[in-house]
């Protein structure tokens, strides 16, 4: 078993691939020489990581091995990596190891642990929020102006979406909620839930947040900016059990 | 002319449809094979940190090193090698916050992240330059920083620019007269290796719903932006102060305002002639409407104090930039929306014009001439696919740029050719995930280009021969005289 928990390890690492060390010393694309301790990695198969990178079972991989004590050619691992070069192949940065016959059991334990994390993630996102609703939508306008023109290529484009409220899973409302939304695609605005008339969800929603944006940016109200503040409506139950007991 | 056009996206990357867009580029001045790009790219793994594009072979190919701290990806970010350090800055707006960080880092194709330089808040668009100077790098970021408003136009200037933050940063504040509120988003700074420092910058002056009245304003600082009073050098002679005004009153849409798919209202260019301090390059574009948008090149060759009537107008363009080699070629590089009776397209046009010719005679070369359409992924950025600004710079003789565009494989798209790194069909105009199997939409991508032209003869004025030499591992510029004649000024004093 390695040193760290597998929390840790899959929290630390990206691209969870079991596979075989090939060839130590070597890369499969040019690399700085300077870095040392690469070798090459052929992968079986991909446990966990990004779609674009699918294609990459059965091929070979470089690997900037933490040391290479506990490495050997012909190893079979289990290699939780994070990124490094995307490049004519993929060379990626060790974050930890497990024998490979750890695999089968890597593969259950992988899907939950990440549930484990997202949940995590989401009842830190729970414990920030002033007011946990859900509800549905029944009007979409524009947030009425300050009389300020817009002085950068990040406006928000602030919006309003009025909610009818039918339950409250943290703090207290009643009828009808305000919530500003960023109706923005730029950059810095693109990945903040958008809302539309008739959308029913989930929103964790902060007063007059401070997380986002540049001062002058912000608005005071309502909103749910990170892409975890707005959740499917059938996850309330999920939502009220991680709800933290404070 | 010798042309080279690189789709950037690695082959690892073939499945990637991201609208990778507002690129920027940096080349090592001490080993132009080493080049740094940037675009809205984020790191497929989703590690918390972005990507680089990063090349050691000169630009013919390309890899993605996540070394960017702040995000999966960044938002604004320019990128500067100083001339003899190797190395790399980067001025970006992290994600979320989006504060303003300077970074560096010594070996740009090494893993680990940048190093933090210097942390602003309320801060927008930083765009970066450096260069090596006593033996120490200096870095000079143009941004519109919000704590001054409503003289927001701002340099941060290092003259040690190393860690611990602040790393000696110590903010110019360039704007001297009334905004409307606060000044638009560019600001451009541009370095003279003797010491002079030119910034541009875009000041509003009344701001509509439509347009905003704008002055388009140069400063100088003659001695490296070091002492109390900053680029105060250039002093305008309407109201003697600080900043000449080259255009007054001129009406620019309002940002947000569309060409095609693009956003437009805050395009601006500088670059000085690194053979002759005094001449300086100035682009900007205005107009009424985005119909009228229109880029203006003008000159001074007296470091600022006057400015040439336009070198050139292209209407209907956006994302100016302009460079000057090492002979005084001028390069001006423009995306240009048209419509050829089958839909809007962007064509990319890099201009060059031999100095003494001022855009009387140039060379325009269309590196690619694309739909203004951003595919069928997914549409992040779907009113910024070109993005603010695009990327140019010399060294030596060449010219190295950066721009964005829809990533159709179809090489009537480029008159010049180019090279795709990702997974393609030429013939079917598809593109393909790495398994080379499945089909991938189109999206947008950036592309690198590498321009130099041919020597010919007249390139140096009469009896002059420039060359380049190396001996025991340094480099010497070499300019020889072949040819001497003597005109005396006035012969009737010399005759004994």
């Amino acid at each position: 078993m390695p040193d760290r928990s597998i929390d840790e390890l899959l929290r630390d690492s990206h691209f969870i691939v079991a596979g075989r060390v090939e060839r130590l010393g070597a890369a499969t694309m040019t690399i700085d020489p300077a870095v040392q301790n690469v070798g090459v990695f052929r992968i079986d198969e991909i446990l966990s990581g990004p779609p674009a990178l699918d294609a990459f079972s059965g091929h070979d991989i470089t690997v900037v091995f933490q040391d290479l004590d506990h490495v050997r050619q012909g190893d079979r691992r289990v290699l939780f990596a994070t990124s490094w070069l995307y490049g004519q192949s993929l060379a990626v940065i060790e974050v930890g190891m497990m024998d490979e016959r750890e695999r089968a059991s890597m593969r259950g334990e992988i899907g939950e642990t990440h549930q484990r994390l997202a949940d995590e993630r989401l009842r830190e996102r729970l414990a920030l929020a002033d007011l946990v609703i859900a509800g549905r939508v029944t009007r979409t306008a524009p947030l009425e102006s300050e009389g300020r023109p817009i002085f950068t290529e990040h406006d928000p484009d602030w919006w309003k979406a009025e909610v009818d409220v039918d339950s409250v899973a943290k703090g207290s409302a009643e009828g009808r909620v305000t919530v500003l939304f960023p109706r923005s695609v730029d950059i810095a605005w693109s990945q903040s839930p958008k809302f539309e008339p008739e959308q029913a969800g989930i929103w964790i929603l902060q007063h007059d947040q401070a997380e986002r944006g540049a001062p002058p940016l912000r608005r005071p109200g309502l909103t749910a900016l990170d892409p975890l503040d707005f959740r499917p409506r059938e996850e309330l139950e999920h939502v009220r059990r991680l709800m933290p007991d404070d | 002319m010798h042309v080279k056009v690189v789709n950037m996206i690695p082959f690892s990357l073939s499945g990637e449809d991201n609208m990778d867009s507002e690129p920027s580029i940096a080349v090592d001045p001490s080993n132009p094979r080493h080049i740094a790009a940037s675009a809205f790219t984020p790191d497929p793994m989703l590690s918390g940190n972005g990507p680089l594009y990063v090349s050691a072979d000169g630009g013919d190919t390309w890899a993605l090193n996540v070394v960017l701290p702040g995000g999966n990806l960044t938002n604004d970010i320019t990128l500067r090698f100083a001339s003899r350090s190797n190395v790399l800055y980067a001025g970006i707006l992290r994600a979320f916050t989006l504060d303003l960080n300077i970074l560096s880092k010594i070996n740009f194709t090494a893993p680990g992240l940048m190093t933090l330089l210097l942390n602003k808040t309320f801060d927008d668009q930083p765009y970066i330059e450096a260069t090596t100077a006593a033996g120490t790098d200096r870095v000079y970021l143009g941004d519109n920083d919000w704590n001054a408003a409503p003289q927001t136009s701002t340099v941060d200037v290092s003259l040690l620019a190393a860690p611990p933050p602040p790393s000696n940063f110590v903010a110019a504040r360039i704007e001297h007269r009334p905004t409307a509120f606060v000044d638009a988003p560019s600001i451009r700074p541009a370095i003279h290796h003797s010491g002079t420092i030119y910034a541009a910058y875009l000041a509003w002056r009344n701001m509509g719903a439509i347009t905003n009245t704008t002055d388009v304003v140069v400063a100088r600082d003659d001695n490296w932006a070091a002492g109390p009073n900053r680029f105060a050098d250039l002093i305008d002679p309407g109201d003697s102060l600080p900043g000449l005004r080259v255009a007054q009153g001129v009406q620019i849409p309002a940002l947000g305002t569309l060409l095609g798919h693009q956003r437009i209202g805050s395009s601006l260019s500088a670059a000085v002639d690194p053979r002759d301090k005094r001449t300086v390059y100035l682009s900007w574009a205005d107009g009424n409407s985005a119909a009228a948008y229109t880029i203006h090149v003008r000159r001074s060759t007296d470091s600022g104090a006057t400015w040439s009537p336009d070198l050139r107008s292209v209407a209907g363009a956006t994302n100016p930039q302009l460079a000057v080699n090492e002979h005084g070629d001028v390069a001006f590089l423009y995306q240009r929306l048209h419509d050829p009776g089958s839909g809007n397209r962007w064509q990319t046009h890099l201009e060059i014009s031999r100095g003494h010719h001022a855009f009387s005679k140039f060379d325009d070369i269309v590196l690619a001439d694309i739909p203004d359409d951003n595919g069928t992924g997914p549409t992040l950025n779907p009113t910024n696919p070109l993005g603010d600004y695009a990327g140019l710079m010399a060294v030596e003789d060449t010219f190295y740029g950066v721009f964005c565009g829809n990533n159709t494989p179809d090489l009537a798209n480029f008159p010049h050719g180019v090279h795709y790194q990702r997974n393609h069909n030429f013939g079917t105009k598809q593109l393909f995930d790495v398994s080379g199997i499945n089909p991938v939409t189109p999206s947008y991508d950036p592309f690198f280009f590498r321009v130099r032209r041919d020597r010919e003869e007249g390139d140096e004025p009469h009896g002059l021969e420039y060359s380049r030499v190396e001996l025991e591992g340094l480099k010497y510029e070499r300019l020889e005289i072949k040819e001497l004649r003597l005109q005396l000024a006035d012969p009737r004093r010399h005759r004994a």
